[in-house]
């Protein structure tokens, strides 16, 4: 090992210029992958029932991806992530009922507010550790949910907001979507999930990211080679938040409803879940792991009244015996193939 | 007189405060000794006020005493069996999984009660001496709750005698601070860990069936009981017993005069006093860094 | 990493569950008209769902055996929607794109009916919800939603009227602090101070909603010294006060009204527990009429299920019998002609005659208010010395309601 990677690991991992852009082009490889494959969807499922399970299916993907940058990658459990997904949601909602602006502007705006949001939390946060850190961020999502709940003349409370317009996008030269159709909501998602899913393989893949994982492993050892334990972690919040708040955005818009319910711990423990479930050391975990929830509990919500018996056997069934979690059975089964490949 | 209003108030919150401790203290163990986050421990405390239930249905005569016997037995059994079944092959995984299974856990418990049990409400009543108010000067005071008082005080005692004055509690306070070390001391740490789930799992349970008396008894009756035994335990201090009784003093306290002081807003008070403290010591109460 | 057999089965199984997943429950024969019934089957409010389902399965049975809507048989699929408006709104749009079902009974949750009666009206499939919330037949009323069940606003003012009749003069109220627990104390206060200047409103409590502990509540209610004291609380939080309201004595130190207290589900879990000697209401009660379509209701649905009907089993039934009753006017099971044949709709059911008012599509009925008791042949406790307060005391003026369909 060479004497700069002994003073510094972190910079020795640091490439070159251009070996940064190749390292994004790299990375994006999967997610531009993944948007391809997503794109045949509709050709597949035609109707409207499936086409907007999809489209949450992707919505809740991106929401699972942005936990696991605190999760897998920052190794920081947290219990209100709900939160800025519905900060989002609420943001984006009420700009695009009462203000009635176009919904780019709501989504940007649903961004920024749970960006902000992230950071004023994350500072309390993020100097705690473990049990405590959890404890601390449910405390918080749950007083977001007390304010969207009481506020009534800001929130609606309980009552929620009702009718929210998907309305139209006007790209000048390009397109004119309908966004009230299935078919054009499911491509808009689409965009703006690749976009989010984007953004965070690319700093998964960076030299920020690498920092992260050495956050997770060994957080003394990261302070004693000179890493800012505590900015590290208030970044890696605030990025997590923010892509939490870009889903929230396009939530709104989508259910056409916002109620206080997306801000309960309930909703941060069935992202977490879906999360680990996925497995949280890989990238694409989280996202598997989030549709098959979703997959998994409406079909079962179909076939039986029972399905919270079913869902949770089945839960526990996979916890038990598929330690990687479903990617990491799934990693397993093909290097058993390549194994048995190699011998032959 | 006002005075007897407001020490009524606090007597209430004392009450409110004795079933969060119990509930918190076996939590509090958990997470001390196995740095577990048990979820399903409202499950426990659900299963206890069904199994009191059940004894007070079939009609037996002093089901309040048999009720609590039945209790336990109850609660150490599930306790026993998930720790072994469901949780041990956990131990060695990232804490992210027990979280995953002691969630899956709620839900079928939340299913399994309905199916046993059935949809409708289940209620038991105060036991027979203890049904009416005590009158503190002008102001009521429920004789269950000066029961609940009076046993919780006892309960906690005899908690303290048995991490203080047993080997067993020993063994406890030993597995909490170096688990390796009494391993190699050749004790059977697997067992002894059981032993700490269980005592958990009874702990919740006879909070359960305490407060059942004054409440209902339904499915996903444990959720917001876990919930504010968490905050509790992390106010009081991962592991410390005495932080979790403060503790939950406190948030007993807090709720039963922030509904008068602060009406509508008293729904944010125990996160509010868990952000607060938590500024103030990161650790809680008397929690230690690890 | 080498996967073992067991890992092999579970992810076997998992991918057998993914194909499952992919395919739809089967297609039907296109001849049953399908309803779908959208109520809590899990969780806190299970009973409630659970009976809301019986009821409209009765009303199916019965029309089935009548010979169908206009020939043709009557399906059922119930749906659990959590009491969660994110979850009623997937399970209401598989019943209607999916399961491309004619009508929708329900959902019981205040802001999941809302939220769903928002995908109806794109959809323009029928609705009939289970909940009491006054804004779905006011700012939220729309062409195909029509309300069987009692509004938070005729229960209440029901009670006001008893209240007048009563001539307590100072009163407080409890009433859990979300939108429709708000509603009933607001209706309340407001159509007794109209009908009955001269009295007083000393406290106003609003514990949350799942409150366990009402101590400090029951305390600031006797303290207030109040002669009377309106209970807008429901369901298991009911369940909770009545117990710990028995216990602090609040129920010897002044008289009590239980807007939802009649709940037959409520009284029978509380047994002995029951305030008896106060006064309660039910939307609809077992007892509070003894017409032959009455009797016979309560005696089908005793023989089907060994229960006794409380009041969502009512609203599940009659609104089945109203969408059968409209189809057959309208010789058709098209929303919209549906619709139009159930403005204005008269028909008898177990509560008597109730009319579907056109302008705010509410229906119109008497409130219904009896005493606690305990009375033989009856194991639970039930209402009795029943006062009917009549609709034209209890429903909103139209300058009031129906603001959404003008």
């Amino acid at each position: 090992m060479s004497a700069e990677a002994l003073r510094s690991p972190l910079a020795a991992a640091r490439p070159d210029a251009w070996g940064a852009w190749r390292e994004a082009a790299g990375a994006l490889r999967g997610v531009l992958l993944f948007v391809a494959l997503a794109a045949f969807v509709p050709v597949v499922f035609t109707d409207a029932y499936h086409l907007r399970l999809a489209t949450e299916v992707l919505i809740n993907a991106l929401l699972a991806t942005s936990l696991n940058l605190l999760v897998g990658y920052g190794g920081m459990v947290s219990l209100g992530h709900a939160a800025f997904f519905g900060v989002g949601a609420y943001t984006s909602g009420l700009l695009l009922l009462r203000a009635e602006q176009p919904v780019l502007v709501s989504m940007a705006a649903g961004v920024v507010m749970s960006a902000v949001l992230a950071w004023v939390i994350g500072a309390f946060c993020v100097r705690t550790a473990e049990v405590y850190f959890a404890m601390l961020t449910l405390a918080f999502g749950q007083l977001l949910f007390v304010v969207a709940y009481y506020w009534v003349g800001l929130t609606r409370g309980d009552d929620g907001l009702v009718g929210i317009p998907a309305g139209r996008l006007a790209i000048p030269g390009v397109a004119r979507l309908d966004l009230g159709d299935p078919v054009a909501f499911y491509f808009f998602t689409l965009v703006v999930v690749g976009a989010g899913m984007a953004v965070c393989r690319i700093v998964v893949g960076s030299s920020f990211g690498m920092s992260l994982r050495g956050l997770r492993e060994n957080r003394q050892r990261v302070a004693f080679v000179g890493g800012d334990v505590a900015r590290l972690r208030l970044r890696v919040f605030v990025l997590a938040g923010t892509i939490a708040g870009l889903a929230g955005g396009v939530y709104a818009p989508f259910q056409g409803f916002v109620s206080p319910e997306i801000l309960y711990w309930t909703r941060s423990g069935e992202i977490l879940l879906a999360t680990v479930l996925g497995g949280i050391y890989s990238f694409w975990g989280p996202p598997v792991g989030a549709g098959l929830m979703l997959m998994l509990k409406d079909a079962l919500l179909a076939y039986t009244e029972r399905w919270k018996l079913a869902l949770g056997l089945a839960l526990l069934l996979i916890v038990l015996f598929l330690p990687g979690g479903l990617i990491g059975y799934l990693e397993a089964k093909v290097g058993d193939v390549r194994q048995r490949r190699r011998r032959s | 007189m006002d005075a007897w209003f407001w020490a009524a108030q606090v007597l209430n919150g004392i009450a409110i405060g004795i079933i969060l401790f119990l509930v918190a203290a076996g939590l509090t163990l958990l997470l001390g000794v196995m740095g577990m986050l048990n979820l399903a421990h409202g499950a426990f405390y659900m299963v206890g006020a069904y199994a009191l239930y059940s004894v007070f249905a079939s009609g037996v005569a002093g089901w309040y005493g048999l009720g609590f016997l039945a209790v336990i037995a109850a609660t150490a059994l599930v306790g026993a069996l998930l720790e072994r079944f469901a949780l041990r092959p956990l131990y060695d995984r990232p804490p992210g999984y027990i979280l995953l299974a002691t969630f899956a856990l709620v839900l079928i418990f939340d299913d399994l009660v309905l199916l046993i049990w059935g949809r409708a409400y289940k209620s038991v009543p105060p036991p027979a001496p203890f049904e009416g108010a005590l009158q503190l000067g002008t102001v009521p005071f429920p004789a269950y709750y000066a029961l609940i008082i009076l046993v919780g005080v006892l309960l906690t005692l005899a908690l303290w005698l048995l991490l203080q004055r047993t080997a067993f509690g020993r063994l406890i306070r030993a597995l909490a601070t170096d688990r390796e070390m009494v391993a190699a001391l050749g004790v059977n740490v697997s067992r002894s860990l059981r032993m700490v789930y269980v005592l958990s799992a009874v702990l919740a349970g006879i909070g359960g069936a305490m407060a059942a008396p004054l409440r209902s008894i339904s499915s996903g009756m444990g959720v917001e009981v876990v919930i504010q035994s968490f905050v509790v335990v992390v106010i009081g201090g991962l592991g410390s017993i005495w932080g979790a009784f403060i503790g939950a003093l406190i948030l007993g306290q807090f709720s039963a005069l922030g509904i008068l002081l602060v009406p509508r807003f008293a729904v944010a008070i125990p996160y509010l006093v868990l952000v607060m403290i938590l500024i103030w010591r990161p650790y809680g109460l008397f929690g230690t860094r690890v | 990493m080498r996967a073992t057999r067991r890992q092999h089965l579970v992810g076997t199984g998992l991918v057998l569950l993914g194909v499952l997943m992919l395919a739809s429950p089967p297609a039907w024969a296109a001849d049953p008209v399908k309803i779908g019934v959208l109520a809590p089957l899990t969780g806190v409010y299970s009973i409630v769902g659970d009976r809301g389902v019986k009821g409209v399965e009765l009303a199916a049975a019965e029309i089935n055996a009548a010979g169908g809507i206009l020939g043709r048989p009557v399906e059922i699929i119930a749906r659990d929607d959590e009491t969660n408006p994110e979850v009623a709104l997937r399970q209401v749009r598989r019943l209607m794109l999916q399961d491309k079902v004619a009508a929708v009974i329900g959902p019981l949750h205040g802001g999941a009916a809302i939220a769903v009666s928002n995908e109806t009206k794109r959809s323009q499939v029928l609705q009939f919800p289970f909940a009491a919330v006054e804004d779905l037949t006011t700012v939220n009323c729309q062409p195909f939603l029509w309300r069987i069940t009692a509004s938070a606003s005729q229960t209440a003012r029901g009670g006001a009227e008893l209240a007048k009749r009563l001539g307590l003069t100072s009163w407080a109220t409890i009433s859990s602090d979300f939108s429709y627990g708000r509603s009933v104390a607001n209706y309340f206060v407001e159509h007794l101070k109209d009908i009955n200047p001269s009295v007083t409103i000393v406290t106003q409590a609003w514990p949350k909603l799942g409150e366990e502990d009402f101590g400090a509540y029951i305390n600031e209610i006797i303290k207030s010294q109040a002669k009377g004291l309106y209970v807008g609380l429901f369901a298991a939080d009911l369940v909770r006060f009545v117990k710990q309201a028995k216990a602090f004595g609040l129920l010897d130190r002044m008289t009590v009204l239980f807007d939802s207290g009649g709940s037959h589900e409520v009284l029978k879990t509380l047994g002995d527990d029951a305030p008896f000697g106060h006064w309660a209401s039910e939307r609809y009660n077992f007892l509070a009429s003894s017409s032959e379509v009455n009797r016979k209701f309560v005696e089908a649905f005793n023989k089907k299920y060994n229960l006794y009907p409380d009041m969502i089993v009512y609203d599940g039934y009659a609104s089945l019998k109203f969408f059968a009753a409209a189809a057959e006017k309208a010789k058709s099971v098209e929303p919209r002609k549906v619709a139009a044949a159930l403005a204005g709709l008269r028909l008898e059911t177990p509560k008597g005659v109730v009319w579907l008012r056109p302008e705010d599509h509410q229906a119109v009925q008497p409130t219904i208010w009896g005493k606690v008791q305990k009375a033989a042949p009856y194991t639970f406790p039930i209402l009795t010395d029943f006062v009917i307060v009549p609709a034209e005391r209890v429903t909103l003026p139209l300058d009031r309601s129906g603001q959404g369909c003008r």
